[in-house]
């Protein structure tokens, strides 16, 4: 074997093992916060399943006592697809925001730096809400509704991409309300202005075509709309593309960590050795 | 030309480091240090109240980055330990140690083990959640876990304040582990208590000392 290429097995060696410890810190990061959250609670970590499902719970009576014009008529679907969206969206989004500007007491811990907790709170919400969903889905079977266990594949791709997309949001949203301090109460309206336009009470399929020319700008609600068609194949995803919500998540997490990166102080590396 | 080619074995170097405080009124902590700091002996630092001891460690910690110069060395230094930093207060010490482990790739049951058999704090306190601890249990409990940890050197402010038979047990634990210690005090007598080495914070720059004899006749 030639320097040259044990140079390059070395290195890849030494970013898998990095990789490798990275991910333990998030998982460990993970169940930290959960113990902490939950120490003292009977019902412990199932509180973070119980309180999306008791806000689905009403929004179905609503939905389907209202009689609220829903592609399909499945409700439970429905719901269930724009709040797990949401949820998970504003889970990492504000996990983010708080992660980023200040770290948390764990960025104490040499070698936890504040993008393992930001990370942490990403992949605690995307796992969260695929969870929710097989639960709720394979609970709502159970009591007679209409729905099939959901497609994996597009779970996930649903849900990583909502988690990626409140990552790289939060990273912007941090740095903009960092560099500008009075624009923070402006960042707030527009989380309102994408939570009503996310497509939890509204379909592309079923909104005129002037209100879906507008709400179409907003990534959540294809990604809303792809959420339900994982659990319903029936499910017209006609005028939403996956695409749209990648696309936006890259370039925002681009900018994202570029402004990170830009704002964050410097000190040693990530393997806790100085040059 | 400064000469790094000191007698310490292990060092880490302080290049020209120029650190300016980030409060409302900024103003100057270190002007263009040059110091070669061991860290591979028990080291006091010395300095006067806003001197930047705190601001030392913090640096070498690499939770402060330097406004100019830089910091040469390949040192793991562990958290700037002052009691009021990493551990977990909503859980309790055995907790923290088991979450640690993780984090640092130890094997979790031995860490814990290990940690509650160590002199100086009570069972009971280990199983408390760390916030509803006293300061002085919850400071013995930070020095005594970051003591387990794989550092090549460890970074005590305040050693003042700190329990003496902790510390005394905590320099114990990581010299058998040949691991370094650089620690801060305003007093002199707790410098010759626990120093091998010393070190003076004054005139913006860090000078350090053989012996803390030396240190302490130059911090007067």
């Amino acid at each position: 074997m030639s320097a040259f290429t044990a140079r390059a097995v070395a290195g890849a060696l030494d970013l898998l093992r990095e990789l490798h410890d990275d991910m333990l810190i998030i998982r460990t990061l993970i169940l930290r916060s959960l113990r902490g959250k939950y120490r003292n609670n009977p019902l412990g970590v199932m509180l973070e399943i119980l309180k999306p499902v008791v806000l689905c719970g009403a929004h179905y009576f609503y939905f389907a006592y209202a009689g609220r014009d829903v592609p399909n008529k499945v409700y439970l679907l429905f719901v269930l697809g724009g709040f797990g969206t949401w949820f998970c969206f504003i889970a990492a989004y504000s996990g983010t925001i708080e992660a980023a500007g200040k770290g948390g007491g764990a960025t104490h811990i040499a070698g936890v730096t504040a993008m393992h907790v930001c990370l942490a709170k990403c992949v605690w919400a995307f796992l969260l809400f695929v969870a929710f969903t097989y639960l709720v889905a394979e609970g709502g079977h159970i009591l007679g509704a209409p729905i099939d266990a959901p497609n994996l594949f597009l779970v996930c791709a649903t849900f990583g991409l909502t988690a990626g997309l409140g990552f790289s949001f939060g990273l912007l949203t941090s740095a903009i309300g960092t560099v500008v301090p009075p624009l923070w109460p402006f960042l707030k309206l527009f989380r309102w202005a994408l939570f009503i336009t996310s497509g939890i009470y509204s379909s592309l399929s079923t909104v005129s075509r002037l209100e879906g020319q507008f709400i179409s700008y907003n990534p959540l609600i294809h990604l809303t709309e792809w959420d339900r068609h994982a659990m319903d194949p029936g499910y017209p995803v006609f005028y939403a593309h996956l695409s749209y919500p990648a696309s936006i998540m890259v370039v925002l997490l681009f900018v994202g960590l570029a402004a990170h990166r830009a704002l964050t102080p410097r000190g040693r590396g990530m393997n806790g050795y100085y040059a | 030309m400064l000469d790094f080619s000191g007698a310490a074995r292990r060092a880490v170097v302080l290049d020209h480091v120029t650190k300016v405080t980030a409060e409302s009124e900024p103003h100057l902590i270190f002007g263009s240090m040059c110091a070669v700091l061991p860290v591979d002996r028990v080291v006091t630092v010395l300095g006067r109240q806003g001197a930047g001891k705190t601001t030392l460690l913090s640096i070498l910690a690499g939770v402060e980055p330097v406004d100019g110069g830089r910091i040469r060395g390949r040192v793991k230094f562990s958290m700037v330990l002052n009691g009021r930093g990493y551990l977990y207060p909503a859980v309790s010490g055995m907790e923290n140690a088991e979450m640690l482990a993780r984090i640092f790739a130890m094997p979790p049951k031995r860490l814990v083990e290990l940690a509650m058999s160590l002199p100086g704090v009570s069972q009971e306190s280990w199983l408390e959640p760390i916030g509803a601890l006293l300061p002085r249990d919850r400071r013995s409990i930070e020095i005594l876990l970051a003591g387990l940890l794989p550092f090549d050197c460890f970074l005590l402010d305040d050693i003042d304040r700190a329990d003496q038979n902790i510390l005394a047990g905590f320099i114990r634990l990581i010299t058998a582990r040949k691991a370094g210690l650089i620690c801060t005090t305003f007093a002199p007598r707790m410098a010759r208590q626990f120093g091998e080495a010393g070190a003076v914070i004054a005139g913006r720059g860090l000078h350090v000392f053989d012996t803390v004899k030396e240190a302490i006749a130059h911090y007067g």
